[in-house]
């Protein structure tokens, strides 16, 4: 199953994701007066909205990318479009990946949607609560991150609503571990592969391209003429 | 939010503030995303910016151990003069030592750092002795290059002992955790073989498959970390160390059971890879604990000190390991046991053999007051001490620390690992490739069976520690039995000599010298006296005690200048006013006197005394030959040497020796004359004197020392015998002919060993699992093999003992007519 094979990607390049939410994770997850129960309580349903997000967010791309492959099918004459597209954008991300990177200064923040996105972050992050870890998660899904967009370009080459979906459950599981090992071990784990990391995420990023472009990431139901969609479970 | 105001706390960063990763310089906050801007403006406007407080403090107690790469305190001078080194010379402690490859990897550091001179492992001790040039590097540079290779450094006792204890906790936490993971990655193979047979429902068989992935990724990544340390140090170092292949192993059945896996197609190896790297570790431990049985230094310290002392604990007698006495505390040896430090005798009286140190085997009497060293033999009854030195400070702990630090001979184990390791890892890896493609066309999972057993069983330890392991266990052997070698080197070279020049004076003789004879006229002796007094001559010693008995009170006379000593012909000096010259009757022209002739008739070294340009007479001088020297070189020539009495004695006086033992004779011989013989000769070994013979033994394959102190003996010499019997020189050539035989029998098992199991796994005969159970038991062997073999030591004398070889009563032989001169002698 090609699922096993993006959450694996997932979990081989996750070690942005702690880098990156780690700090949300953290404060989302930890500990207050309320006690453990409580904490478990706000991770969990930070991690199904943020699933819920996921999904909605793979559905979305799935169908923008029928379309194009519908279109490029009709105006074309060819298949798999979306697929040869995304995987384009995918190879255009792992090569920015070993790029320098040029530093954003904070002075930026007061405009635009990072501006927007920090703003409703910090409305609902103090709140502590199941509520606000629920918008926490599901505002996750929406933040300006290459990695997190990388796998939605994967779901949009799937040219299929479920498609997508599974490609985004599958990436969300494999941010799991990364992610519930928040702060502390992404810490340290940042650190010591910190120089790396953009190596190993571009490495991810150009599999992920090339079984794209080859067609290989393809829902298995598509690929066997429409049989009914196996469950990944 | 803060943003930048405050000009004053203005700092540039290179990584992005949020999430650490690399970026163009600029002015902190700095981030490299949107995303990371985000989440970092977020986090401080609700309060929470303590989140990365938090993480760097935790992050910084994670990496604790990456601090410790921080060595930059070890390039303070007076925290290496507190553990007693100084800037260019130290002993660093380490910890992860774990095989001869660590050793090879190790002293090859002169040509990975520039300005390390000398890099030589001390295994036993877990010690690296390391000289380099503080104008080029720094200590702290290299500390951090060992430590990126997987050695952790320590200079002091008492953090290597904790280092070395959290090691040992670590490894068998990594041995307990893969080997309940392979436990358990075979449980769910054992779950999908059974599958196969009763047609399991495919949700359970792809269940099994990914427990069986997700068993084995710790297993292969953290279980097996050691192996790709040691990999990743080899090519650091530029090497392809051992390591090497075992990690290709590894890696090569994890990526294709994982890709097998992912795909839904293919055989998978999860649990032969888990199952791989536990037996793997299983077998790296047993190395491990074999190899510390191989100590240099301390080995050699508990065969001439005894590792346990009594000290007297308040009132209590108690035991402790000898080198943690310390300065003021008193101990007691019993009759017949070591001292087991340097000390002064507080009560008791007795008797002790000091030969070790000395090489004089007379017992010495010992009571209050007297000194004594450690590594001495308390003969008679018991005594109490008070320690002044102990274990590395005392006499012999220098000793044994200089036989170790001046081993500058490329070590045995570089030099087989070096020719051998480099090779043998990329013949092997060929080897592989040649046996995966040939089979991969036949039956890939074949063809992975092939590679991976190769791989693992081909491992080059045998045959690195083949040599190694021998010299160093038969070295141990040899200190215990009183035959002391500056280095295992001299061990090969004692086996590979053919020729052996022997020093006649103090060597085949017992060195006791006396006056037979004298010509000499009364008024003369206390001039001699007086000159001899001023040599260390065996000669001269005997001279100064014959004459002084009648010398009386002149033997005292002040004004002895201008002493000169000709080595080989004799001495000189001014004696109260008088030019006087003592020596040998060639060199004083007076070979042809008569007194000269009937001295050299009668086998007696004559020496001639000149006052003033006048001979004024002529001594007798007689040394008893050692009552065992003819059975030795009986010993010896059996073994295939040639022997070649070299001496400066007078050449009649030398041949009539030769002829009484049998071999060939040369006499009249100056040092550089030896010098030259032994070098025409090579390979050949000089036995002498340790200073007499200096010249000659330096000169010589291998140089041994048969009397005088220990230091100086071996300041000179590779090899000292600390005891006062020439058997000891027998014992030596023939424990080497036996270290040489260990050395090819376990050169020969490794190299059948590779032999045969590499063809076998090329032939398919060899599953991965076998091959991991495999390469352990060679190494294990070869050990085992070097320490079953009794090269040295008492149970091997015992053996040798030939009838009507040994205790040949020389002295019964000696010419009446000697026994006659030196009645004549007493009675003048």
């Amino acid at each position: 199953m090609n699922l096993l094979a993006v959450a694996f990607a997932s979990l081989v390049g996750s070690l942005h994701c702690g880098a990156m939410c780690g700090g949300i994770a953290a404060c989302v997850g930890g500990s207050s007066p309320a006690g453990v129960r409580d904490a478990a309580g706000r991770t969990l349903a930070y991690h199904t909205a943020r699933l819920v997000g996921y999904l909605v967010l793979g559905g979305v791309a799935g169908l923008l990318g029928a379309s194009v492959d519908g279109f490029g099918r009709a105006a074309l004459g060819f298949a798999n479009v979306a697929g040869i597209l995304m995987g384009v954008v995918l190879l255009a991300l792992a090569v920015r990946q070993l790029r320098p990177v040029r530093a954003r200064p904070l002075v930026q923040l007061r405009t635009g949607a990072a501006g927007r996105g920090a703003a409703l972050l910090s409305k609902w992050l103090p709140r502590r609560d199941t509520t606000g870890a629920a918008v926490v998660g599901l505002l996750t899904a929406v933040l300006p991150c290459g990695w997190l967009w990388s796998f939605v370009a994967l779901a949009a080459a799937q040219a299929d609503v479920g498609g997508g979906a599974a490609i985004m459950a599958a990436m969300w599981l494999g941010t799991l571990p990364a992610l519930t090992t928040v702060g502390v071990g992404s810490a340290w784990l940042g650190r010591a592969l910190g120089r790396h990391a953009p190596k190993i995420t571009a490495a991810v990023l150009f599999a992920l391209a090339i079984a794209s472009l080859t067609g290989r990431l393809m829902p298995t139901w598509t690929a066997d003429e429409g049989e009914a969609p196996a469950s990944c479970h | 939010m803060s943003l930048i105001g405050a000009t004053e706390s203005i700092a540039l960063v290179e990584s992005c503030s949020h999430c650490g990763r690399e970026i163009a310089p600029a002015v902190a906050p700095a981030f490299c995303c949107s995303g990371c801007e985000t989440v970092y403006a977020a986090l401080g406007s609700c309060g929470l910016g303590g989140f990365y407080a938090m993480r760097d403090e935790f992050g910084a107690r994670a990496t604790a151990a990456a601090a410790s790469f921080d060595y930059a305190w070890l390039d303070t001078d007076e925290v290496l003069a507190t553990h007693g080194f100084t800037p260019g010379s130290v002993a660093l402690r380490l910890t992860g030592l774990h095989c001869a490859a660590c050793v090879w990897l190790l002293e090859r550091l002169p040509q990975a750092v520039p300005g390390t001179l000398r890099a030589r492992v001390d295994f036993g001790a877990q010690v690296l002795h390391l000289q380099w040039d503080p104008a080029r590097v720094s200590l702290s540079s290299i500390a951090s290059f060992v430590h990126g290779l997987g050695y952790p450094v320590q200079l002091g006792a008492a953090e290597a002992d904790r280092a070395a204890k959290l090691a040992r906790r670590r490894t068998i936490w990594r041995l307990a955790v893969t080997g309940a993971l392979a436990g358990n990655t075979m449980l769910a193979a054992f779950a999908l073989y059974a599958g196969e047979l009763s047609s399991m429902d495919d949700g359970f068989r792809r269940m099994f498959e990914i427990l069986g992935l997700l068993f084995a990724i710790p297993a292969v990544t953290w279980g097996a970390w050691p192996f790709y340390a040691g990999a990743i140090a080899g090519l650091r170092m530029r090497v392809l160390h051992m390591d090497l292949p075992i990690s290709l192993g590894i890696v090569a059945g994890f990526v294709a059971s994982a890709w097998a896996t992912i795909v839904g197609n293919g055989a998978l190896y999860f649990d032969t890879v888990t199952m791989l790297v536990f037996l793997l570790l299983v077998g790296r431990h047993l190395q491990s604990w074999g190899q510390a049985r191989v100590r240099t230094r301390s080995e050699l310290m508990t065969a001439l000190v005894p590792p346990l002392a009594e000290r007297d604990e308040d009132g209590v007698w108690t035991k402790i390991p000898s080198d943690r006495l310390v300065q003021g505390d008193r101990i007691r040896v019993l009759a017949g046991g070591k001292f087991t430090a340097d000390g002064e005798v507080l009560d008791g009286h007795s008797h002790a053999d000091l030969s070790i140190l000395t090489g004089e085997s007379r017992p010495e009497a010992i009571g209050p007051g007297s000194q004594i060293f450690a590594g001495a033999t308390n003969l008679s009854e018991a005594v109490e001490l008070r320690v002044s030195r102990a274990g590395g400070a005392s006499r012999v702990g220098q000793i044994v620390a200089r036989l170790c630090a001046e081993d500058d001979r490329p070590a045995p184990i570089v030099r087989t690992a070096d020719r051998l390791a480099g090779w043998f890892v990329a013949a092997v890896l060929l080897l592989a490739v040649i046996g995966g493609l040939w089979w991969w066309p036949r039956s890939p999972s074949t063809a992975f069976d092939v590679v991976i057993s190769l791989l693992v069983v081909s491992c080059p330890c045998a045959l690195g520690l083949a040599t190694p392991m021998a010299l160093t266990v038969a070295r141990a052997r040899a200190a215990r039995a009183g035959l002391m070698l500056r280095s295992g080197a001299a061990l090969e070279s004692l086996a590979r000599v053919k020729h052996l020049l022997v020093d006649k004076t103090g060597t085949l003789t017992e060195g006791r010298l006396e006056v037979v004879a004298s010509s000499v006229d009364r008024e003369v002796e206390p001039l001699v006296v007086a000159l001899e007094r001023r040599s260390r001559h065996p000669i001269a010693r005997a001279l100064a005690a014959w004459a002084a008995p009648t010398a009386g009170p002149t033997a005292e006379l002040e004004g002895v200048r201008d002493v000169q000593e000709h080595p080989g012909l004799g001495l000189e000096g001014t004696v109260a006013g008088h030019r006087v010259r003592i020596g040998s009757a060639q060199w004083l022209g007076a070979a042809d006197r008569d007194d000269v002739r009937l001295a050299l008739a009668r086998a007696r070294t004559p020496v001639a005394v000149e006052v003033d340009g006048v001979v004024r007479g002529v001594l007798a001088v007689s040394d008893r030959v050692r009552p065992e020297a003819r059975a030795v070189l009986e010993r010896l020539r059996a073994l295939g040497k040639s022997i070649e009495i070299c001496s400066g004695d007078h050449p009649a006086v030398v041949a009539a020796v030769a002829e009484e033992l049998g071999v060939a004779g040369r006499g009249g011989c100056t040092p550089e004359d030896k010098a030259a013989r032994v070098a025409q000769w090579a390979p050949a070994a000089m036995i002498g004197d340790g200073i007499n013979d200096a010249l000659a033994m330096r000169r010589a394959t291998v140089g041994i020392a048969v009397r005088g102190g220990a230091e100086a003996a071996l300041s000179v010499a590779e090899v000292y015998l600390g005891r006062d019997d020439l058997d000891g020189i027998a014992e030596l050539f023939e424990g080497a002919k036996r270290t040489q035989h260990v050395v090819l029998r376990n050169l020969g098992f490794s190299l059948i060993y590779n032999a045969v199991f590499a063809g076998l796994a090329l032939a398919g005969f060899i599953t991965p699992l076998v091959a991991a159970i495999l390469m352990p038991i060679s190494s294990l062997t070869v050990i085992g093999s070097s320490f079953a073999s009794r090269t040295f030591g008492p149970a091997r004398r015992a053996q040798d003992v030939r009838p009507g070889a040994q205790r040949f009563p020389l002295s019964t032989d000696l010419p009446d007519a000697m026994e006659a001169l030196a009645a004549t002698s007493r009675g003048a």
